[in-house]
């Protein structure tokens, strides 16, 4: 615990064209998800972010305000590659113009990469949602979630 | 959960777009990956496989609440399914169907026998909940008028009276009436180890000949299986394999290549529909469906074209069991002076596995090369002509199976296969049951031994 730090090849993988779905779930451990977007490691390399459509937040949202229990996939669709990460959601906060921009980029990416696998860009578009917020946490572990004999053993 | 609720959502189920599966531990930690499949089992179940003995597998021993996130392939609408763990069943019906999916696309990538289906996981549906209302529509294709389609291609087989025509018909149509513009067909060889290509239909190459293991891919799984063997998403499903192998040390090494037909395949196959063709209980072959269209095999695809497939195995073993009113007459044997040749063509068996080679490149091995250097020895030395189905298969050094419609398929391979390599060598039918041999250049027959 707190030995996590992003080397530079993970960052350049979470922030790259990954797909990224967010796990919490409510005070009786029933699970809920969200879809994210734009993952973006921050300056001291152990926290990251993401962020979230609130129009498709569902009781996401309300479970990290809550309790802040998270985990966070990014999967690469042309590779399978994905890793995991657990921990802590240490903000929940508006999103800036920049953010906005850095939401668009990720999102670009991700039609275009979605694309190559045959997904027409308008189910990616209608996958984002409307009115992000961001959702910082700190990663606590991280885990090879590549399918295959090392899925799941921790990084 | 509403009745429909599920149905309404059923594309949803064919593993267009992965799903996603939240748990969690009972320490409160949260667990999410990504799931190839969700498959509905009724109104309020599903079923989800597991290979590994993973953590979301930990977590629902001890708390059996999950959340699935799906998504509707042609829309983008995402649905949460909550779900409740119930059971693990490793046998039956709905195991089978999932673990031939499963080897299909492990086999394809080189991967049998490593990522066994240990379950499927059945859990019943709590709610069902859409996402939100999206914000692109696009209108949606309607489903093609496959019954009118499937009609026509029934007509038309109807008329064919020899297995040619039969199966060049079949393919023609499934591409002309149905929209399927991309066939194989394969037929079970004689041990049945192996399927060889007799036909296909958009590609450049016929690739007749070309062989499959049963038991291989999605085609060879689909005969080993009897099963049908449907991917709505080949690269997904292939880059998962990929990501798998890779998981593993690679020792597989390059297989020799210098006897093999490769089977034509579209370079950017999306989805692909693998049908047994079953003569009572048993498989005599596969007609293989490509598609450049994503998703394109859905359940009504499959249920036409096995409809056809179908129709076209009985219309085979019928065919068949007809070859006895083939002429008995043995033809006439015309010791024809050929004109002298100034060309030459050098034609070379391997006695090990019968291949043949004309002017050193490589024809066919096996059972058709057998046949092959029949008919051109009796060509050469007696000079011999016309032959008929019924003395080859009374030919006890061909060394035929006792299953009738293999010869009639092997001939035609063997056609298309000269045709296709601009052979100085042709195969002519002139009648029902008998064909002529032809020849542009003079013949130089070497055989060598094992």
């Amino acid at each position: 615990m707190g030995t996590f730090l992003a080397d530079a090849d993970l960052t350049a993988f979470l922030q790259s064209g990954v797909a990224i779905v967010v796990g919490t779930r409510d005070r009786r451990l029933a699970p809920a998800i969200a879809r994210a977007w734009g993952g973006r490691v921050g300056d001291d390399r152990k926290t990251v972010e993401v962020f979230v459509a609130q129009s498709h937040a569902g009781r996401a949202l309300d479970n990290l305000r809550e309790n802040g229990c998270i985990a966070v996939n990014f999967c690469l669709p042309l590779t399978y590659r994905s890793v995991q990460l657990k921990g802590r959601c240490t903000s929940i906060g508006e999103v800036s113009e920049s953010d906005s921009v850095w939401i668009e980029r990720h999102l670009d990416t991700f039609v275009a990469i979605a694309g190559q696998i045959g997904i027409p860009p308008h189910v990616i578009r209608n996958l984002a949602g409307l009115n992000f917020v961001r959702v910082a946490f700190q990663v606590d572990e991280m885990f090879d979630q590549t399918p295959g004999i090392g899925a799941g053993k921790p990084m | 959960v509403n009745k429909n609720a599920l149905r309404e959502i059923a594309s949803c189920f064919e593993g267009a777009i992965p799903a996603t599966i939240c748990s969690c531990a009972p320490d409160g930690t949260p667990n999410i990956t990504f799931l190839s499949i969700v498959h509905m089992l009724d109104d309020e179940h599903v079923g989800l496989s597991h290979q590994f003995f993973n953590k979301t597998w930990r977590n629902i021993m001890s708390n059996p609440q999950v959340q699935v996130m799906v998504v509707e392939p042609a829309t983008g609408r995402q649905f949460r399914l909550d779900l409740w763990y119930q059971r693990t069943v490793d046998k039956g019906s709905l195991f089978e169907r999932m673990r031939t999916e499963l080897d299909a696309v492990a086999s394809q990538t080189g991967m049998s026998d490593r990522f066994k289906l240990k379950g499927v996981d059945i859990y019943r549906v709590c709610g069902c909940e859409l996402v939100a209302e999206v914000a692109i529509s696009v209108p949606l294709a309607t489903d093609p008028a496959y019954f009118a389609g499937l009609r026509a291609v029934m007509s038309a087989l109807t008329g064919c009276t020899d297995l040619e025509s039969l199966i060049t018909t079949a393919l023609d149509r499934l591409d002309r009436d149905l929209g399927f513009p991309h066939s194989h067909l394969l037929m079970v060889d004689e041990p049945g180890e192996r399927l060889y290509a007799i036909a296909s239909h958009g590609y450049a190459e016929s690739g007749a000949g070309a062989e499959v293991q049963i038991g291989e891919g999605i085609i060879g799984i689909a005969a080993q299986r009897g099963q049908p063997v449907r991917i709505g998403n080949m690269s997904r499903s292939l880059a998962m394999g990929r990501a798998m192998r890779d998981s593993l040390e690679r020792a597989e090494k390059e297989r020799c290549r210098e006897r093999e037909i490769p089977l034509p395949a579209l370079f950017d196959v999306r989805s692909q529909l693998a049908l047994p063709l079953l003569a009572g209980d048993h498989v005599i072959g596969v007609l293989n469906l490509q598609s450049d269209r994503w998703d394109h095999f859905g359940p009504s695809e499959e249920t036409v074209a096995s409809a056809v497939a179908q129709h076209l195995a009985a219309a085979m073993a019928l065919l068949g069991a007809d070859s006895g009113a083939e002429p008995t007459r043995a033809p006439d044997i015309s010791h024809e002076e050929e004109p002298r040749r100034e060309a030459t063509a050098v034609v070379k068996r391997y006695a090990s596995d019968d291949s043949v080679f004309i002017d050193r490149e490589y024809l066919i091995k096996g059972v058709a090369g057998r046949i092959l250097w029949k008919l051109l020895r009796d060509y050469v030395r007696d000079r011999r002509r016309e032959f008929t189905n019924r003395e080859l298969r009374l030919d006890a050094t061909l060394q035929l199976p006792d299953y009738k419609d293999n010869l009639e398929a092997r001939l035609i391979l063997l056609r298309r296969r000269l045709e296709e390599r601009r052979s100085p060598v042709r195969l002519v039918r002139s009648g029902r049951g008998h064909f002529r041999v032809q020849a542009d250049k003079h013949l130089v027959l070497e055989e060598i031994a094992p």
